[in-house]
């Protein structure tokens, strides 16, 4: 397949994905997950011939993914941007004022989880499954099961009270 | 007490995300980023070979081949200026062997490796050029005193120790971030 639409097709299935996973890790703040999620997309533009199928092409940009957010501390002086200026939304159908608030307490929450957990939890509510996630952070299905146990009971404690 | 099934309805309602360039946008930037790699590549060798010229050019047109603190100031200056160089060429090199497609364990062990190796170029590499750039600026002045006016040798000295100073600082805190980044890394683990 020509390199410009396969890439043009992966950019339209995954971006949103991607944006929501680097809009997660930097805490809700919008500028940082555009530039991080289009850095994504250039860096996959630039490694797309180098993919040999040794994994599936999500599992691939997910790796890029995981690893571009990390190197954003890299231009960034300080180690985390944690300052942002709005969270994002729940959609408008979902009128329930309390949901802003449970979204708004939720990245919080995330915030407070260590580097790697707040990876693997962010890839799990954007659908990805396990034997994906354990290739893209590098360990096995079985150590990841108990850190993705362990995780939703700090988070949904974090959620529920405020503390991890 | 929330549930986890809960907070990943939550996740899901959130807004649709819209793309803001197009898949083309993102190519041509990709592209624009390759040039640039290639570019930077040229520029480090030309830089290189303009400072090698600029020394071989010195002797011959000064015919300057006895040891005098101006040979010795110019050509030490010179050489550590290359070495300089020639670090940094090495570190973007390593860095960019660094391949955004590993697993995150494998990423962050590479990463580690490359900042320790940035680390040993901070605090044994570069304060010997910078000593020795010190040495080698240090050397030139009493030629520059004898065919200088006072106020221009004052100039000279003023500045070029300001720079030599303020180069100091920044390199310190370059230093300071790499350090911090690296104990991030070591962190993830």
């Amino acid at each position: 397949m020509d390199k410009k639409i396969r890439f043009t097709e992966l950019y339209n299935t995954h971006y949103a994905s991607l944006f929501k996973l680097c809009r997660g890790y930097f805490n809700g703040n919008e500028a940082l997950a555009s530039d991080s999620a289009q850095e994504v997309f250039i860096k996959v533009w630039e490694s797309l011939d180098t993919f040999r199928g040794e994994s599936s092409i999500r599992t691939w940009i997910y790796r890029i993914a995981v690893n571009t957010c990390l190197l954003h501390l890299r231009k960034q002086s300080t180690k985390k941007e944690k300052i942002t200026t709005s969270l994002p939304h729940v959609a408008a159908e979902a009128e329930d004022t309390g949901e802003e608030e449970r979204l708004q307490r939720m990245y919080a929450c995330i915030q407070k989880l260590p580097e790697k957990d707040r990876l693997i939890t962010l890839m799990m509510l954007e659908g990805i499954s396990y034997p994906e996630i354990s290739d893209v952070v590098g360990m096995t299905e079985e150590t990841l099961r108990v850190r993705i146990h362990r995780i939703k009971k700090n988070l949904t404690q974090c959620v529920s009270h405020g503390n991890i | 007490m929330e549930t986890f099934d809960a907070l990943q309805t939550l996740w899901n309602k959130q807004l649709a995300v819209s793309h803001p360039a197009s898949a083309a946008d993102l190519m041509k930037k990709g592209e624009a980023h390759l040039q640039k790699i290639r570019a930077g590549h040229r520029g480090t060798i030309a830089i290189i070979s303009a400072l090698i010229i600029v020394l071989i050019g010195y002797f011959v047109a000064m015919k300057a081949y006895q040891m005098n603190g101006l040979t010795i100031g110019l050509t030490l200056m010179i050489s550590v200026m290359i070495a300089r160089v020639w670090l940094e060429g090495i570190s973007a090199t390593r860095f960019r062997r660094i391949r955004p497609d590993l697993t995150l364990a494998e990423f962050s062990a590479q990463m580690q490796a490359y900042y320790t190796w940035r680390k040993r170029v901070h605090t044994v590499f570069i304060p010997t050029i910078y000593v020795l750039y010190v040495l080698g600026f240090t050397g030139l002045l009493p030629t520059l005193k004898a065919n200088l006016s006072p106020g221009m040798y004052l100039y000279c000295v003023i500045s070029g120790y300001s720079f030599l100073l303020l180069f100091a600082i920044f390199l310190v805190r370059i230093l300071r971030n790499e350090r911090k980044l690296l104990e991030f890394l070591k962190g993830l683990n």
